[in-house]
Parts: C-alpha cells; structure tokens; sequence
C-alpha cells in the first residue's frame, strides 16, 4: 500500500484531512475493501488504547448495507422536502406585502375634505334620474317597462306584451 | 470549531445533499465514514460486538430512509448519533422481550442499560482474545522509538491537534503527520498475525 495512502489515511482518523482529500479517499475506500479494512483496524486501537476494548468490523458491514439501500423501494428512497424554500418564500411574500401597504399609506397625504369633494366631483356623472335609468335599461333588456307613478302605468307594475286579450 | 472539523461538516453536507438528489453511493462514502463511531456507540448499549454491528447496519438503513426529513438543522453526525443511541434502546427493550431468563420489570431502555445480567453478552473466549490483542497494542507502543511513542501519546490520550503536537514537541507539522502514521503502521504491523488468526 503506497505510504502517502496510509498517511492520509492517519490524517483522515485524525480529522486533518481537508475537505477534496477526505472525498478522494473514502472513494478509494469504496472502491478498495483492504483500505477499508485498514481504516477500521486504525479506529479499533484507537479505541482500545481509550477503552481497552477492541472492537473489530465485519469486513462486509458496509456492503451489506450498500446492497440493502440498493434494493430499496423507490417510496422509501429519502427526498429532499424543501421546507426552507417554502418558508422563504412565504416570508418573503409577507415582507413584500407588508412593505407595499406601509410605503403605500405612508405616501398618503393628509385627509382634506375640500379636496376629497372635489375629486367627488368631478368623478360623479351628470344628473341622471334613476327611474330613468332603470327604465332604459329594461327597455333595452326586456321590452318590460317599470312605472313610478306616471300616466297610462300602474306604480311598479309590470306591462306585457300578452296582455292583449 | 477547528477548520478541520468544519471541514468534516461540509464533506458531509455535500455527501447528504447528494445522497438526497438520489445518489445511493454518496451514501457508502457516509457509511465509511461512520461505521466503527457507530458501532462503537451501539456497543455501549447493547455489550456485545456481533449484534452492536447487526443494530448499527440497522441505524444506517434507518438514516438512509429519514435523510429526505434531515434538514441540517444539526449536524449530520448528531443526526446519525442519535438514530443510532435510539436504534440501540429499541434493540435492548425487544432483547429484553424475547429473553425469558430473566425476569426483569423492564420500564424502558434506561432500565435495561441498568441491568447488568442483560447487558454482558460477552464469552470467556472473546475477553481473552481481547485482552491479547489490548496487550499487543500497549507492547507494539512500548516498542516504538520515543518520538513516535510521545506523538501517538499526545494524540490519542491528550486528544492534541498536529498543530499542537508540533509545538509541544519542537518540529513541524508535517513531522508529526509522519511520525504519527509511522507509529500506527508499526502498531498495525504487529497486530495483523493476530487479527487474521482470531474471530473478534
């Protein structure tokens, strides 16, 4: 076993192993049981020499686990559940909100009646009996005809065109 | 936190991340990594190395199918750790079940870890091949020159980082990296015949 594996395999028990050179060498474990096996053999004094008991793998531990999660179901395969990004998201939303109606009321000016019946109006639209309204609106609709008093109709009746008989 | 455990941390990070985009393999590199922490953990509860490695398969496979819930708000090792102290009491409360030796008002796990006729599984020949590979490993180290002896020393008893020990003991870093991998091969060396020849 070339010796610079063997070092990191003392640093990697040691956890002095950066990130990219740890990554490598558990593939390289995965790929070679013997490397493995040594690694195992390193942790069990390690542990002894704390304990006094020594605690040795199975050299297919991991492969029994390996071929287990391979014959997995697909609905027990684990699935990321994108809890952060949903509540990201809402809070964000909430924050938007509330920004718009606090900016919002805050460009507001003052209430001013004079100047709110002005704006009134000018908004509302001509003078326009209602009656009048509803009455061309019924002609237009339904050739019905609703009556407020006035001559030749019955107050709110409504009129026909079958009563010809 | 040192760099070197933040280090471990986003090694893991990445390896959960992936294992969740559904690559099985970056699960083995998980399983590597953790498998003697774990069945160290599990023998604490359970006393006995043959069923403290079925409990610890056992804790894998539950973390396998929970790692869609892991959500980093832990660490993944603390995750892992405590899947597997709670995999270990279910195992003691079912052990205790199926045992009809002992007559025990089992309340729950904590009870079982208390009861010592539960806990030892361990047989005369297993102490006493134990207790021989435990006397190689003290000769092995009592044999190494005394550079090496002191830097394994301050390592695994005084638990010193290799910044440490390189100040303690005057020399560089890459010294003690050496000296230290050079000091557990030797250990290793003598302790193999042994291995090869018992069943632990």
């Amino acid at each position: 076993m070339p010796e610079d594996l063997n070092q990191k395999m003392s640093q990697f028990l040691d956890n002095e192993l950066d990130h990219a050179d740890a990554l490598l060498l558990l593939q390289k474990m995965q790929s070679q049981p013997e490397l493995q096996d040594k690694m195992n053999r390193y942790e069990a004094v390690s542990h002894a020499l704390k304990t006094d008991v020594f605690l040795a793998v199975r050299s297919d531990f991991s492969a029994k686990i390996h071929q287990h999660i391979r014959q997995e179901a697909f609905h027990l395969l684990p699935q990321r559940k994108s809890y952060k990004r949903t509540y990201k998201l809402m809070a964000l939303a909430a924050s938007v909100a509330i920004v718009t109606v606090i900016v919002d009321r805050s460009l507001e000016p003052p209430f001013n009646a004079a100047s709110t019946l002005q704006v009134a109006n000018t908004q509302l639209p001509e003078p326009y009996p209602l009656n009048k309204r509803i009455n061309d609106y019924l002609q237009a609709h339904n050739n019905s005809v609703y009556t407020n008093g006035e001559a030749d109709f019955q107050p709110l009746g409504r009129v026909t065109a079958y009563s010809d008989k | 936190m040192s760099s070197h455990s933040r280090n471990s941390e986003q090694l893991d990070e990445n390896l959960v991340l992936r294992v969740q985009q559904g690559d099985k393999a970056a699960f083995d590199l998980l399983v590597i990594k953790y498998q003697h922490k774990i069945i160290q953990l599990v023998n604490r509860y359970v006393k006995d190395p043959s069923e403290a490695q079925d409990v610890a398969q056992e804790t894998f496979i539950k973390a396998y199918r929970a790692l869609g819930d892991f959500r980093g708000d832990s660490a993944f090792y603390t995750w892992l750790y405590r899947i597997a102290i709670n995999t270990a009491k279910n195992y003691l409360v079912s052990r205790a079940r199926r045992s009809s030796n002992y007559q025990v008002d089992i309340q729950d796990a904590e009870a079982i870890e208390n009861a010592p006729q539960l806990q030892g599984m361990d047989t005369p020949e297993r102490l006493l091949l134990n207790q021989e590979i435990i006397d190689t490993i003290k000769t092995a180290i009592d044999q190494l020159p005394e550079e090496m002896r002191t830097a394994i020393m301050l390592r695994e008893f005084e638990g010193m980082s290799y910044e440490e020990i390189a100040v303690a003991m005057d020399c560089p870093v890459g010294t003690v990296r050496s000296r230290l991998f050079r000091a557990r091969e030797a250990i290793d060396i003598k302790l193999n015949p042994l291995l090869e020849h018992g069943d632990s």
